[in-house]
């Protein structure tokens, strides 16, 4: 039987203890030390992000995971082994910071030329390339050189080459760089649903946002050391304070609300805001309707869904897993635009009325979720709600 | 298939795709049958088929070795250098592609190329010869046939240790002279090239002979007319005088020898054919050569004399010669991808040909160390010129001579243009020194460092 401490160390995917990179100039001489005494260890499923500013020494790091660089000093174990044994990289996928493919090969003979170096058999080169392609959203282009693509294109391939092998670990380099927000949701999408299939992700960026959307468990290096580290939602909680969202509601109705609050909080720490979407959002959704309208690109079209092969198991996904498939694919195209409207929450004025008469909860983190506004489409709907928030953040002077 | 199989073809194929796709194969291929097809209309000779088809032969496998062996050199250094600066190497050597894996991998497939470009050089080259030999009257095609588009053995007079006599007469000298004050070396040396001319050279009125063993070839060679390749030096340096000789070829008692009178010119290498059946019962040719001359003949003792005849024919001889020719473009491979392991495209091509002069530059170490010294010595003493110079730069030579004698195979071209034939013995031994010994050093050191080279560079912040 298995004790605790034996089934962490099998849970554990990579591990890093005084991790030291000093670049040597020509003479032998020290240059310049790009990772200094750096230790972290990686669980099997996890989104791990490195974070920090360039040349803090993410990708230094990255490379020595990935057995292009050689600590000076430190321990590093990859799958349990040294990250230059032929086994540990049978198991790794990779997506570097730039575009590293050959231009003169299409992007099928790409991901040929790699399933051959992983030793695949014919079928499963055919198959999965043709996967891929199409999770990637590189289906039709399969013939065209690489020379030819776009960066962005390139990067969507440089991903479907990372996961030619089914790899266990993924080590993604800046994933997004390059990439047009859908591209970027896409990748995201990519990443979180690979992540719930057990496959552990290391994701290094300095593009936050793509960080907090998908990693569980960060680092954040400057200056060749790690500065902080922890669950990001540990990191980014503040446990001292709440945020409501509420359909748009009358004016008197909030002014009882506030009423009700500042009898417990300081009158300056209460505050009402109009919530706004993100970019990404908005700009996906505008997308999402020009699609429904069969507005043709020549470029990548949207990535399907995760590769087959890439799931537990090749048959048929359960019921549980296709409703996941459907959670995280990219907004699949619906037949007409209504159909992209959110639902709009109702209000209740009932348990809204309890509220102002009973004390509000304290302590309980808001849900992630619950800052992630819905989406609309509705110019009217938008152009009134805007007027009416407007008028309730500026109300006029008596 | 083998995964490690798979891998090593699958980088293979990729390096053939790449200078496929990149055009590099087809400029090449373009320059080589360009420089073949109009090589004929630019060569100068004397106006004899032999000559011309000699020089034709000579010129063509020079051509192709010189262009493909440069290119073999810049395309190994492009494609390897050249994956590592911008970093397409590090997605590949993150798979699990053992460097070795793909240090081979691209040298199977530079020589795919070369093997495929060689081919097609040397078939379009061999055509053009065959094409030009057909325009020929037939008695030249005849000639043709007999002394250069055919593979010839050949037979000398057994190499003579001149050692035993030389250290005879020393021991005699030493007895009657006061040697004590002298270099021995040079003593020796000096006795040595008493005896040696001797042996070589051949008075006004005197004759020289030999007596060739051809045993082994005697039921062969029975009804066989034979070649005879002399050379012969004069104290004139007059390349249009000519000297008279007589050749008696044979043996006289029994009545079956010839006697061929024949005016030739000095220092140059000429061939004249012997009727057969002139070998005696011991198996032996009996060859004199009556100097009708005033002036002293010398027969270098290596290629004064010797005996062609007729082994086999051209086109498998010019398959092997080829084959000797793709064993260089290996090692020139491996060289440039040895360099590249290392160094930056331009680095690594100045590298790879520094050192294949180095390997081209076997005969000069050779006289260097002959000579004992670099830059000469003081005929007044007898002292090197600059010993501290020799000091350092002679220990170096004899390693660099060391290599490039071993490296030292049978000469491809020469042996063809000649109608000598390169045996199958002889490819072996190519493919024993150039490949294994010469490429498979190359090799071993040139992996040995890619495998040890961080392949990514340094990002950080000032």
């Amino acid at each position: 039987m298995k004790t605790d401490s034996q089934n962490i160390a099998a849970d554990k995917v990579v591990a890093v203890r005084g991790l030291t990179k000093v670049f040597k100039d020509l003479w032998g001489r020290p240059k310049a030390r790009a990772v200094d005494g750096v230790d972290f260890e990686i669980r099997r499923g996890e989104v791990f992000g490195l974070l920090g500013p360039n040349g803090s020494g993410k990708s230094t790091t990255i490379k020595i995971l990935l057995g292009l660089l050689y600590q000076t000093s430190g321990y590093v174990e990859v799958l349990g082994r040294s990250p230059r044994e032929i086994v540990t990289k049978e198991r790794i996928g990779y997506l570097p910071e730039e575009s590293y493919l050959y231009r003169y090969l299409t992007a099928a003979e790409t991901l040929n030329f790699y399933g051959h170096v992983f030793a695949l058999s014919a079928d499963d080169r055919r198959l999965r390339t043709e996967q891929l392609l199409e999770m990637v959203g590189l289906k039709g282009t399969g013939t065209r050189r690489v020379g030819e693509f776009s960066k962005g294109m390139q990067r969507r391939l440089g991903l479907a080459q990372a996961l030619i092998n089914d790899p266990e670990l993924i080590i993604l380099d800046e994933p997004t760089a390059g990439l047009d927000p859908v591209g970027c949701r896409e990748v995201k999408d990519v990443i979180q649903a690979l992540a719930r299939r057990g496959k552990t992700i290391i994701l290094s960026s300095h593009l936050l946002a793509d960080v907090e959307d998908v990693c569980d468990r960060v680092v954040i290096y400057y200056g060749g050391k790690i500065q902080a580290s922890g669950p990001l939602r540990e990191l980014l909680a503040k446990p001292d304070s709440l945020r409501f969202t509420t359909p748009a509601l009358s004016r008197s109705l909030v002014e009882e609300v506030l009423a009700v609050m500042r009898r417990e909080a300081a009158p300056d720490s209460v505050r009402v805001e109009t919530p706004t979407q993100n970019l990404e959002s908005y700009f996906i959704s505008v997308v999402n309707r020009a699609r429904a309208n069969a507005q043709n690109t020549s470029g990548a079209t949207a990535g399907n869904r995760v590769a087959a092969y890439l799931q537990p198991t090749a048959a048929e996904p359960s019921a549980g897993e296709k409703v996941l498939e459907r959670l995280m694919d990219v907004a699949p195209l619906p037949p007409k635009p209504e159909a992209a409207a959110p639902i709009e929450p109702k209000p209740d004025e009932g348990k809204l009325a309890a509220l102002t008469q009973a004390q509000a909860p304290v302590g309980a983190p808001a849900p992630k979720s619950a800052s992630a506004p819905a989406v609309t489409d509705d110019a009217e709907a938008l152009k009134q709600a805007e007027g009416k928030l407007s008028s309730f953040l500026n109300p006029p002077k008596q | 298939m083998k995964p490690v199989l798979q891998r090593l073809f699958a980088i293979a194929w990729l390096t053939v795709k790449a200078a496929l796709r990149l055009r590099v194969v087809i400029a090449l291929a373009v320059v080589l049958l360009a420089c073949v097809a109009l090589l004929p209309f630019f060569i100068k000779h004397n106006g004899t088929a032999r000559m011309f088809t000699q020089v034709l032969l000579t010129y063509s496998l020079y051509l192709c070795v010189g262009l493909l062996g440069l290119a073999s050199l810049w395309i190994s250094c492009g494609t390897h250098a050249t994956d590592v600066d911008p970093g397409q190497l590090q997605l590949l050597a993150v798979k699990p592609a053992a460097r070795w894996q793909i240090w081979l991998g691209r040298w199977l497939g530079i020589m795919t190329l070369n093997l495929a470009l060689l081919a097609l050089a040397g078939g379009i080259a061999y055509g053009m010869l065959q094409w030009q030999a057909r325009r020929l009257p037939l008695e030249q095609q005849q000639l043709l046939a007999r002394e250069v588009l055919v593979a010839r053995g050949s037979a000398r007079e057994p190499a003579v240790d001149l050692e035993a006599d030389v250290e005879k007469v020393f021991a005699r000298r030493q007895q009657e002279e006061n040697l004590a004050e002298l270099d021995p070396a040079m003593v020796r040396r000096e006795i040595r090239d008493q005896i040696r001319a001797r042996q070589e050279t051949v008075g006004p009125n005197f004759r020289r002979m030999w007596d060739v063993d051809l045993a082994a070839h005697r039921e062969r060679l029975a009804g066989q007319p034979l070649h005879l390749r002399v050379r012969f030096h004069t104290a004139s340096l007059k390349s249009d005088t000519t000297y008279q000789t007589v050749w008696v070829i044979g043996n006289v008692e029994s009545g079956r020898f010839a006697r061929i009178p024949r005016q030739l010119t000095s220092m140059v290498f000429h061939e004249f054919a012997i009727p057969p059946n002139l070998i005696g019962p011991d198996g032996k040719l009996h060859i004199e050569c009556e100097n009708r001359d005033p002036n002293t003949l010398l027969f270098p003792l290596e290629d004064g004399l010797e005996v062609l005849f007729s082994e086999g024919g051209f086109a498998g001889n010019y398959v092997r010669a080829l084959l000797v020719v793709a064993c260089w473009l290996a090692l020139l491979t491996a060289l440039g991808l040895a360099a590249a392991s290392f160094l930056s495209f331009i680095i690594a091509s100045l590298l790879a040909m520094t050192l294949l002069l180095v390997v081209l530059s076997g005969s000069t170490f050779g006289g260097v160390l002959e000579d004992g010294t670099l830059l000469g010595v003081d005929h007044e003493t007898g002292a090197a010129n600059s010993r501290v110079l020799d000091g350092v730069a002679l220990p170096l030579y004899r390693v660099l001579h060391g290599f490039t004698q071993a490296l030292q195979s049978v000469s491809p071209v020469e042996r063809l243009s000649e109608g000598r034939t390169i045996t199958w013995t002889q490819l072996g031994d190519a493919v024993l020194r150039i490949i294994l010994l010469g490429g498979g050093l190359t090799a071993g050191v040139g992996i040995l460092i890619f495998s040890r080279r961080e392949l990514a560079r340094e990002q950080v912040a000032a």
